[in-house]
């Protein structure tokens, strides 16, 4: 049976920790999506995205649900995201390596391919964190998440105009930073 | 150069993913002459590629860390169940009668307490805590009996003052801070539970830094579990090349040998088999072990075991 958000959270506030399990499970792609945006490398996304959770919990019982929990949470995590990243200032580099262990060429032309997308992803990421945090949160949850603007707005405590010109100007500034004339 | 200022609002309500088929095709028409627009949609279809996807750690990764936190989580009353005490408290104490009673208690107590702390410091309270925790510590000797203990240590940091002492500062129910001889048992209890449950991994890794000046069975034992669970590559390799110190026993072979077939990164593989050859494994065991790993991790791995067995055939 398919709790949802509501109904979970009522479990989770009498007590029950399988409830609070499924709605990490939920979430945790999305918590962990904005806590790389803020720390850059799984292994702080990671410790962001347990935050989060820890202070989402802690936080349960002042939630109304005038807001969808989903918003609600993704405002944590992007506070969370912010002090972390005040906290650890200097500290953060861009980790965007994928693993590569699973590819040797040995001169295959599909994994050639292959190596050559992945390098091609990751040439994005890096212009993508050259933005501004504002700019790349609004980016990342849009493409990296398919969040609608409505909930974007939400989170970011802003209007949907606001959002629809940061995405705007966040492609603008991306545009000069690529070779839009490259062959894909 | 700004983007083609007639097509702005349509490239906006793209990038919104709001525009409707007619305006669509008009933009994309219109993109066929206008390099700055065409650039621009360039851009959005690289963003929109299903394959474009953040590094993503593994579900196994998430697992970890939702039983960390729902193992913190049952470690304290939840927040609901503390509202939910005060609320029934306050219908209680609005009781004229229970009121005036509860002045006279909390008189009594103020009297008592006032006492009491004449001639009884903080410290000595916190001290009888601590021989509480110390007393289980000692009680604990095997690593599964540290894990299952009631005490669960967060937040750990560890301070060498000297060879033989150290500082440590820890949460359990309360914040703690306590100067110890290294070989104490709880000096041994609380590190041994950092190495496996701490939940950050720079304080993992730096647990395990400590973990080279205090060599013990239950910490060799939590190194290994270490070097064979954890989820992060860097904490796991740390941990096995903490346990090149320790002298060569049978356990640490036996855990390198599950490394060899068990561990997904070719580098710790490769210093796995290096503790085994240095410590003189027999050339036997280490040759069934081998049979069992495949893929092309292996490669390296087999070819290292080669150069020892031909080694090994010119001694003979």
């Amino acid at each position: 049976m398919t709790y949802n958000d509501t109904e979970l959270i009522g479990q989770i506030l009498d007590g029950s920790t399988d409830a609070f399990d499924i709605l990490m499970q939920r979430y945790q792609n999305l918590v962990y999506t904005i806590g790389f945006t803020y720390g850059k490398s799984q292994d702080n996304a990671m410790d962001i995205t347990q935050n989060v959770f820890m202070k989402a919990y802690q936080k349960l019982p002042t939630f109304r649900a005038d807001s969808s929990f989903k918003s609600w949470l993704s405002r944590i995590a992007r506070n969370e995201g912010i002090n972390w990243a005040r906290n650890n200032k200097g500290e953060v580099y861009l980790d965007v390596m994928e693993n590569r262990d699973d590819l040797f060429t040995d001169g295959n032309p599909s994994q050639e391919d292959e190596l050559l997308a992945r390098e091609h992803r990751a040439e994005l990421l890096k212009s993508l964190f050259s933005l501004n945090t504002k700019y790349r949160l609004a980016v990342v949850l849009r493409y990296y998440r398919d969040m609608p603007i409505r909930e974007i707005a939400a989170t970011m405590k802003c209007s949907e105009g606001v959002v629809k010109n940061m995405l705007f100007r966040s492609l603008q500034r991306l545009r000069k930073q690529l070779n839009p004339n490259r062959s894909s | 150069m700004a983007s083609c200022s007639q097509n702005k609002s349509l490239l906006k309500k793209l990038f919104a993913d709001e525009i409707n088929g007619n305006e669509k095709k008009q933009l994309y028409e219109h993109a066929r002459h206008c390099a700055d627009c065409r650039s621009m949609i360039n851009v959005y279809e690289q963003l929109k590629e299903p394959s474009n996807v953040l590094p993503m750690p593994d579900e196994t990764a998430f697992l970890q860390m939702r039983r960390r936190l729902i193992r913190q989580i049952r470690n304290k009353p939840t927040a609901s169940a503390i509202n939910r005490m005060l609320d029934n408290m306050w219908l209680w104490f609005r009781q004229p009668t229970v009121a005036y009673g509860l002045s006279l208690v909390l008189l009594f107590s103020g009297w008592f307490i006032g006492r009491q702390t004449a001639t009884q410091s903080e410290p000595a309270v916190q001290n009888g805590f601590i021989r509480t925790i110390e007393y289980s510590a000692r009680q604990n000797t095997s690593l599964s009996e540290s894990i299952n203990s009631p005490y669960i240590f967060s937040d750990v940091k560890i301070n060498a003052l000297d060879e033989q002492t150290v500082n440590i500062r820890f949460n359990v129910s309360t914040h703690m801070e306590i100067t110890r001889p290294k070989s104490d048992p709880l000096v041994k209890e609380v590190l041994a539970q950092s190495l496996l449950q701490n939940r950050t991994v720079g304080n993992r890794l730096q647990a395990i830094a400590y973990s080279n000046t205090v060599m013990d069975d239950k910490i060799k034992e939590a190194l290994i579990q270490t070097m064979r669970q954890d989820d992060n590559a860097a904490v796991r390799l740390k941990a096995l090349q903490s346990l090149l110190n320790y002298p060569g026993d049978e356990t640490i072979q036996q855990a390198m040998l599950n490394v060899l077939t068990e561990e997904e990164t070719v580098q710790m593989r490769l210093q796995a088999l290096d503790y085994l050859t240095r410590n003189q494994i027999s050339a036997g065991r280490l040759q069934s072990q081998l049979q069992h790993i495949e893929g092309w991790r292996s490669i390296p791995v087999l070819r290292k075991a080669d150069h020892y067995f031909e080694g090994q055939k010119i001694i003979e």
